[in-house]
């Protein structure tokens, strides 16, 4: 099989799977590869703007609290929900600033996911990129539409404080923490937590959590004092944006899965609670 | 492994170059991706979280599946990741059974151009049994990282990239 942009557009056309498949992580290496496969990526198929899931998700937050156990743990929960649903991971992991190489682990999370047809998971590295994420998204995401991704989530290389770059690429942020990481001074901090669109306390089942929870109940409520103070100031009239809701999960025990699901399905594009509750009816019925 | 780095001093990022970023490798034809897996049974990963180590050091984008994989799940994330070659690490001694269905599966998958390699206690007929089936090389314990890296780097250099 060839790198040609035009050749993988016709094979993401096929029916057959394992040729779509193929041609779908061909054209994501042409994309992440050579720059000008995106002019042609738009020719071949003869658009203005490149195709993209209907709904991108980013998940970021800092190493270790459980960025890509998550992501596994909310995949296998939707593709239970919505059997039509094709769902596109792409992970990003850091490129040595040294060498240029760089190990893509997070895959070693999701292997249960590896033989899912309806999931198509792409690592990434940063290639020198200090936000978080790296410039070869937007052209994954569009290689992952084409493939048949109707929803996307995009998990960055654990991040500090500033990166923020994902909240370009997302639709939704959520950005992932757990217990042991800091008081409530550092919920106070500019960047990473002013593009939070969820806010997902992870290992809940551990000491710490429920603090957590409260400490960053208050420093969302304190920073919605300003934003209305702020707002009133300029129109009245303004609609108050809603804040972001903290949700406690454990994605190694699956808890607090079902919710966090629905949260992206309320306000969504993809509406998955109303899908998934309408399917329960139908059940009901029959 | 220093003897064989891609590491110089004189290659040193310019960490303070502006809004654009950099691309720290030194070409695109040199960079590839290589899938490290360890289908079977046994967990001794030690030597292929090595290996992974090696190649990124030598500048290459490793994806690392971790312990105790099918060849379907090896195969699959392979065809996702579209990487270039396959390292597959065995000390349990399936290596026979395990290349083979990698092969068929790889086959099945369309996705026969990717080159395969491996390393572990594979006794020395076996690696001539498996070379013949189409593995490109076997690195066998006490092998010298620099000889890994050049050997890989040699039979990657003759496959075609994008």
């Amino acid at each position: 099989m060839t790198y040609g942009v035009k050749e993988l557009v016709a094979g993401l056309a096929e029916a057959d799977g394992v040729v779509r498949t193929r041609a779908a992580g061909r054209l994501m290496t042409a994309l992440v590869e050579r720059p000008d496969a995106h002019r042609e990526l738009l020719e071949a198929l003869q658009v203005a703007m490149p195709p993209r899931p209907a709904l991108v998700l980013g998940v970021t937050g800092a190493p270790g609290v459980g960025k890509s156990t998550l992501v596994d743990a909310l995949v296998a929960n939707v593709l239970r929900r919505l059997p039509e649903l094709k769902i596109a991971i792409v992970a990003v992991d850091p490129t040595s600033p040294f060498t240029g190489g760089a190990v893509l682990g997070d895959r070693v999370r999701m292997m249960r996911l590896a033989l899912e047809e309806r999931v198509f998971i792409r690592s990434l590295a940063t290639r020198g990129e200090l936000g978080g994420v790296c410039r070869a998204v937007p052209g994954v995401l569009a290689a992952a539409k084409l493939w048949g991704a109707d929803l996307a989530i995009v998990e960055t290389v654990g991040v500090g404080q500033s990166e923020i770059e994902i909240a370009r690429h997302a639709d939704r942020t959520c950005v992932v923490m757990a217990p042991g990481l800091g008081d409530g001074v550092q919920w106070l901090k500019a960047g990473l937590m002013e593009v939070a669109d969820v806010f997902i306390v992870n290992k809940s089942e551990r000491d710490g959590a429920d603090a957590l929870v409260a400490q960053l109940t208050s420093a969302v409520a304190l920073a919605a004092r300003g934003l209305r103070r702020r707002l009133r100031a300029n129109t009245s009239s303004a609609p108050l944006p809603k804040l972001p809701p903290i949700m406690a999960v454990s994605a190694e025990l699956g808890r607090g899965i079902d919710a966090l699901a629905e949260v992206f399905g309320l306000g969504g594009p993809l509406s998955l609670h109303t899908s998934s509750t309408t399917e329960n009816a139908t059940h009901a019925q029959s | 492994m220093s003897e064989k780095s891609s590491y110089t001093p004189n290659e040193v990022p310019e960490f303070w170059l502006p809004a654009g970023g950099y691309d720290p490798a030194p070409s695109l034809t040199k960079r590839r991706r290589i899938l490290i897996g360890k289908p079977g049974l046994d967990g001794h990963d030690r030597g292929a979280k090595y290996v992974a180590q090696i190649l990124r050091d030598a500048g290459h984008e490793v994806i690392y599946t971790g312990i105790r994989r099918t060849p379907e799940q090896i195969v699959a994330a392979a065809v996702q990741e579209d990487v270039d070659a396959i390292g597959l690490s065995l000390l349990s001694g399936s290596h026979n059974v395990l290349f083979a269905r990698v092969f068929e599966l790889l086959k099945a998958r369309q996705a026969d151009d990717i080159l395969l390699f491996g390393g572990g206690v594979i006794p020395a007929d076996d690696v001539d049994r498996l070379l013949a089936l189409g593995v490109k090389a076997i690195f066998t314990p006490g092998t010298p990282a620099a000889e890994i890296i050049s050997r890989v780097e040699q039979m990657l250099g003759e496959r075609a990239c994008p």
